[in-house]
């Protein structure tokens, strides 16, 4: 009892460190020159290599990072059973991140409004890094490109999907393995 | 009861084969791509047989309503105004179902091909039984053939879909100017963001 909620609530510190720091210690690079004369933007907008840390903790905390965007239509469909599946693992070493791959353009017109609405705030840090032949397949070599795409990881093991899911059931589906389900 | 074994296994062994389809595989660097007949926006069945004296082709998966697709849009007018009098004409297919996506219909190509005045070929994929077989997965996505339609450079048109001011590497474009000097280009392959191809689930 007393592992499941600390590494719930570990993961939950160590992930709102992370992007505190990130967002706020790297003064140099695009993250921060982006939220710079954003102000009311309170997503971290990180590049790559501020972004690879978040998808290799090594803890007993399941991470499940779905890649999407506002202009996706079938990500903005499959996002509320992404939102399901917190509230169902809640009580479990469990957590989503929303990595945003919005425009520019569209931070605070269209991304901040979205992730207000849906009650994402905390989860979400968007992706600003023009090295996309690079990161995609330092993600998954199994990655084309294409959105939305979903890495699910524990430790060392991790999967990857590049498809749309239609039921919060498919996505208990893939998380249950490694939550010992 | 040995050969009781044998037959089992062997049956095990038969059904295994049989049963075992090989999956729908992606054209890769170096693949024959086929020849199609789709219908252009001009209402015309299009193949690549149909062009004349080419030295290749810059096949492009492309849509309507991709927001990336319509970025890259001025783009690959250029790349058709610039390549095409040089024997490589762009070649546009939307590979993406309008029943799932409104907008990515027969009707909606024409209307935006004679909007944004199209140089190039516009095919629409109707039943999408071509862009599996070259394995495209997104919108844009790019194959580059020779002269024998032999696929020469997969991926991405540039490195900087929102910005063309800031493009740091045409990796297309390189790819051409290798095939144009002998070459295979370097890269042969490179990955970008893009939409799904749309199809019913």
């Amino acid at each position: 009892m007393w592992h499941s909620a600390c590494g719930l609530f570990c993961g939950m510190i160590i992930n709102l460190i992370a992007i505190w720091m990130l967002s706020m210690g790297a003064p140099k690079g695009d993250a921060q020159t982006s939220v710079v004369g954003l102000d009311s933007l309170q997503i971290g907008v990180l590049n790559y290599d501020e972004l690879k840390p978040l998808l290799q903790y090594d803890n007993d905390t399941t991470y499940v990072v779905n890649f999407w965007a506002t202009w996706c239509v079938p990500c903005v469909k499959e996002l509320p059973h992404f939102l399901t599946l917190e509230k169902i693992y809640r009580d479990r070493p469990f957590r989503v991140l929303f990595v945003s791959l919005d425009f520019k353009k569209d931070y605070v017109r269209k991304l901040q409004p979205f992730v207000d609405e849906y009650k994402m705030n905390g989860r979400v840090v968007v992706l600003e890094d023009n090295r996309a032949d690079y990161w995609i397949n330092d993600v998954s070599t199994d990655w084309s490109g294409s959105l939305p795409a979903t890495l699910v990881y524990k430790g060392q093991k991790r999967a990857f999907y590049e498809r749309t899911f239609h039921h919060v059931e498919e996505l208990q589906d893939i998380v249950k393995p490694f939550l010992n389900l | 009861m040995k050969t009781l074994l044998g037959n089992l296994i062997l049956a095990l062994v038969t059904v295994t084969l049989v049963s075992w389809v090989p999956p729908v595989e992606a054209y890769k660097v170096g693949d024959q791509a086929s020849d199609f007949k789709l219908k252009n926006i001009d209402g015309s069945m299009v193949s690549l047989a149909d062009y004349k004296n080419v030295n290749g082709y810059i096949v492009i998966f492309t849509c309507n309503t991709c927001p990336y697709a319509v970025m890259y849009e001025d783009r690959i007018i250029d790349l058709h105004n610039k390549y095409a009098p040089q024997g490589y004409p762009v070649v546009a297919i939307n590979p993406n179902d309008p029943d799932v996506k409104a907008g990515d219909d027969f009707a909606s190509m024409q209307a935006r091909a004679k909007e944004k005045n199209f140089p190039f070929k516009y095919l629409f994929d109707d039943g999408q039984k071509i862009y599996p077989m070259y394995g495209a997965t997104r919108t844009p996505h790019v194959y580059l053939l020779d002269a024998n339609r032999y696929v020469r450079y997969i991926g991405a048109i540039d490195d900087n879909a929102q910005n063309p001011s800031e493009v740091k590497v045409k990796y297309l474009e390189n790819a051409i100017e290798a095939l144009k000097a002998g070459n295979n280009p370097q890269p042969s392959e490179t990955k970008a963001i893009g939409c799904t191809i749309k199809t019913k689930a």
